[in-house]
This record gives C-alpha cells, sequence and structure tokens, in this order.
C-alpha cells in the first residue's frame, strides 16, 4: 500500500521539489533561466523516440496481413494444382480404361471386361449417373452470419447449428442404408476408402476441405431411395437436426445425377491370394493374365504395356 | 517556439528516417514511450508549479527510459518480460495520470 499511496500522492518526481529548495537556499529564483535550445533539444529526442516506436510497432500488423494473404494465396495455388491432378488423373484413367476395354474386346474375354466394369461401378473408380436424390445440409442461418471470428463466448450456442463431421457421415451411411448404389459429398466420391473428418471449422472429405452448403448426391432406385432414406436412422437424425438446432436440411428427388468417378482408388496393402507379391504390378508382365488384380495400379501398367507399341 | 520547433523536427525526422528498428530493441519501445510521456507530463505539472529545472527534467527522462528498460530486459531474462513490461505501463499510467489531473487543476481549476 505505501508503494501505491506514494504512487498516487507524490506523481511528480521528487527532484523537482528538491532542486528548487536548492536554489532557493542559495538565494536564487526557485527555476533556472529558460534555456529553451536544450529543451528543443529534448523535445527532439523525444518526437524522434515516439515517431520510431509508432512506425516500428505499427508495421508488424501490415507485414502479418501480407503473410496471411502469402499464405492464402499459396493455398489456393496449391488447390488449384491439386484439382489440376485430379482432373489429369481422371482423363487418364478415363484412357486406360478404353484402352483396357479395347485391349480386352481384341482378346476376346468380355466376361472379364463386364465384371471389371461391374467392380469399377460399384468401387466408385468411375463416374455413374442414374436417378437419385440429392441432400442439402447447411449451417443454420445464425451459425453461418456469425462467421469464424464471431464473439468466442457466442460460440457454444452458435456451434449448435453447424454441420459437422459426423453429421456428414451418419447421412451418407443412411444412404447406403436405404440402397444409394454411389454417393458423393460436394462432387468428391465416397468409396470404401473415403474419410469424413474434421479439423477444426472445417469439413474435410478425402482431405479435401468443403464449403457450406453440403450436398450430399445419392444414386438409387427413384422414389424407393428417398422413402427409405426418410424411414432410416440416419434420415430422422437429419431431421432432428433441422428441428432442434435449425441447420437447412433438404431432400430433393432427381431424375439424373451423375457422380464423379474417385481418382484416387488405389489399393495399397491388399493383393489377390496367390498372386505372386505385386510382381505384376512392378513388373508389369503378362497383361492378359485373367488372375490380375482389379487394382488401379496393376491395369494402369499392364494397360500401358498394351498401348506402348 | 524552439522547442515546439524541435518537436516538430523530431516528428519529421522520426517519419522522412524511418530507421528500421532492429528486433531485439522492439520489445523496449512500448516501455521508452510511456516512459517519456511520464517524463513530459512530470516537466510540464513542473512548470505550471513553478519549480522546473531542464537539467532533473533530462535526468528524469533518460533515466526513466533506462530503468523501464533495463526492467523489461531483467524480465526477459526471467522469463516474465511480458508481466514486468504490464508492470512497468501500470506504474508509469498510474503516474502520468494523476500528473495530467494535477495539470488540469493548474489550468482549469477544476
Amino acid at each position: 500500500m505505501t508503494l501505491l499511496t506514494e504512487m498516487m500522492e507524490r506523481p511528480l518526481d521528487p527532484a523537482y521539489a528538491a532542486e528548487a529548495e536548492r536554489r532557493v537556499a542559495r538565494g536564487l529564483s526557485p527555476t533556472p533561466p529558460p534555456r529553451p535550445l536544450r529543451i528543443a533539444a529534448i523535445l527532439l529526442v523525444l518526437a524522434l523516440v515516439i515517431t520510431i516506436a509508432a512506425l516500428a510497432l505499427r508495421q508488424p500488423r501490415a507485414v502479418i496481413a501480407e503473410q496471411k494473404a502469402d499464405l492464402i494465396s499459396r493455398i489456393e495455388e496449391r488447390q488449384q494444382a491439386g484439382d489440376a491432378q485430379r482432373a489429369r488423373a481422371a482423363t487418364l484413367n478415363q484412357e486406360i480404361a478404353t484402352a483396357r476395354g479395347q485391349l480386352l474386346a481384341a482378346q476376346d474375354l468380355q466376361t472379364l471386361n463386364s465384371e471389371l466394369a461391374a467392380a469399377e461401378l460399384g468401387t466408385g473408380a468411375i463416374a455413374v449417373s442414374g436417378p437419385g436424390v440429392v441432400i442439402t445440409l447447411d449451417d443454420s442461418a445464425q451459425a453461418a452470419g456469425s462467421g469464424a471470428a464471431g464473439d468466442p463466448r457466442a460460440a457454444g450456442d452458435v456451434d449448435q447449428g453447424r454441420v459437422q463431421a459426423r453429421d456428414l457421415a451418419i447421412v451418407a451411411n443412411g444412404l447406403w442404408q436405404a440402397g444409394a448404389e454411389a454417393v458423393s459429398i460436394n462432387g468428391h466420391r465416397l468409396t470404401s476408402l473415403s474419410a469424413i473428418r474434421f479439423a477444426g471449422d472445417a469439413l474435410i472429405v478425402d482431405f479435401r476441405p468443403l464449403t457450406r452448403p453440403y450436398v450430399v448426391s445419392a444414386i438409387g432406385e427413384k422414389g424407393q431411395l428417398h422413402t427409405r432414406f426418410v424411414g432410416t436412422d440416419a434420415g430422422s437424425y437429419a431431421q432432428g437436426l433441422a428441428d432442434n438446432y435449425g441447420v437447412r436440411y433438404s431432400v430433393d428427388d432427381h431424375d439424373q445425377l451423375t457422380l464423379p468417378a474417385d481418382p484416387s482408388m488405389d489399393v495399397r496393402v491388399a493383393r489377390v491370394p496367390g498372386a505372386g507379391p505385386s510382381a505384376a504390378a512392378t513388373s508389369g508382365a503378362a497383361p492378359t493374365t485373367a488372375t490380375n488384380t482389379p487394382a488401379a495400379t496393376t491395369t494402369a501398367t499392364t494397360t500401358k504395356e498394351a498401348v506402348s507399341p | 517556439m524552439i522547442p515546439a520547433l524541435g518537436l516538430i523536427v523530431g516528428i519529421a525526422l522520426g517519419i522522412f528516417l524511418d530507421p528500421s528498428v532492429p528486433v531485439w530493441l522492439q520489445p523496449y519501445l512500448p516501455i521508452a514511450v510511456i516512459a517519456a510521456l511520464d517524463a513530459v507530463f512530470g516537466g510540464i505539472r513542473a512548470v505550471l508549479d513553478g519549480i522546473f529545472n531542464d537539467k532533473v527534467f533530462v535526468i528524469s527522462f533518460l533515466s526513466n527510459v533506462v530503468v523501464a528498460a533495463l526492467i523489461v530486459f531483467l524480465g526477459d531474462q526471467l522469463g516474465v518480460g511480458s508481466q514486468l513490461s504490464t508492470g512497468v505501463v501500470v506504474v508509469l499510467g498510474i503516474r502520468i495520470f494523476s500528473n495530467v489531473a494535477s495539470i488540469r487543476r493548474h489550468l482549469f481549476h477544476a
């Protein structure tokens, strides 16, 4: 308390009073005669210090903004590069499929060809189209308006109206349950290897962040898929989200939907029993061996062998 | 007149030279500014009290800046730099406020 009292009651440097007293004791006036040059020099230094400090400390904010913009542009650049690679992979897969189809047709292996086609249809290796439903999920109006930089104290309430990875996963699983033959979220085809995850506030499907609204498209029997989905647990869960948390949710029937292929179809570990340990894939031997796995890598290698001559 | 000129020249120099402050010095800048302001308001109050002394002003200005910087430097070495900065800002801030209040009493008699 002494310190605080001292500070509050005698804020002025005691040296001023002491110096004045000494001068009075010596018979002089309490203040020395004004020396404007000296004071001007002090004020110059003072103004310099304050200006330098203001300039130096204000700059980092601009630098931070610059770095942020740089990061954002780099993220966008990489995303575009990734999109381009995906598109290229899709084209290449298409070429491979065409070449393989020709090869198999030429070698009278039509059954194998149709088996492959059926397998690809199921696994999501090729684009498919047909009738189906489109389920649209979106954050509640309140949550969507608040944005990420909203008041953190209000976040508890707002988060409730936000679509989460779990919601999407439940809806996707509900669609499979209702008999969907192919499902995609915002144009990302779901396969047996797909992951629906979240990182912070962002939803991630197959390592690609999604932006709202979240559109889940599914191909299945016309009319039936819708009815059955609404009857599943996922259907009532989604309806519950809409009723309780204000999540915007709608199910629409479509006569014609086209779902893209998943270009990253790949089997990393599994292989057909009996076949050598990925010997076929690495050596590219025996392009016509019917026992080769339907894995994309194997087919790719064999087809390349067949095409190049 | 001449002191005001000094002030203006100082600001102009700071703006036009725009010297780059080394990173290690940057944490001390806000402290230096607060300490300088404290000395300035102390000086103005002394003028109004009729006991201003330019020698005391210079010494109080320099010692304020040096001591404040020293405290922050020590705090940085001990890992409590930000806390000690806050302490310095609080103490000098209180002093500035009460000096300004005293100046206000002198000028407006209120």
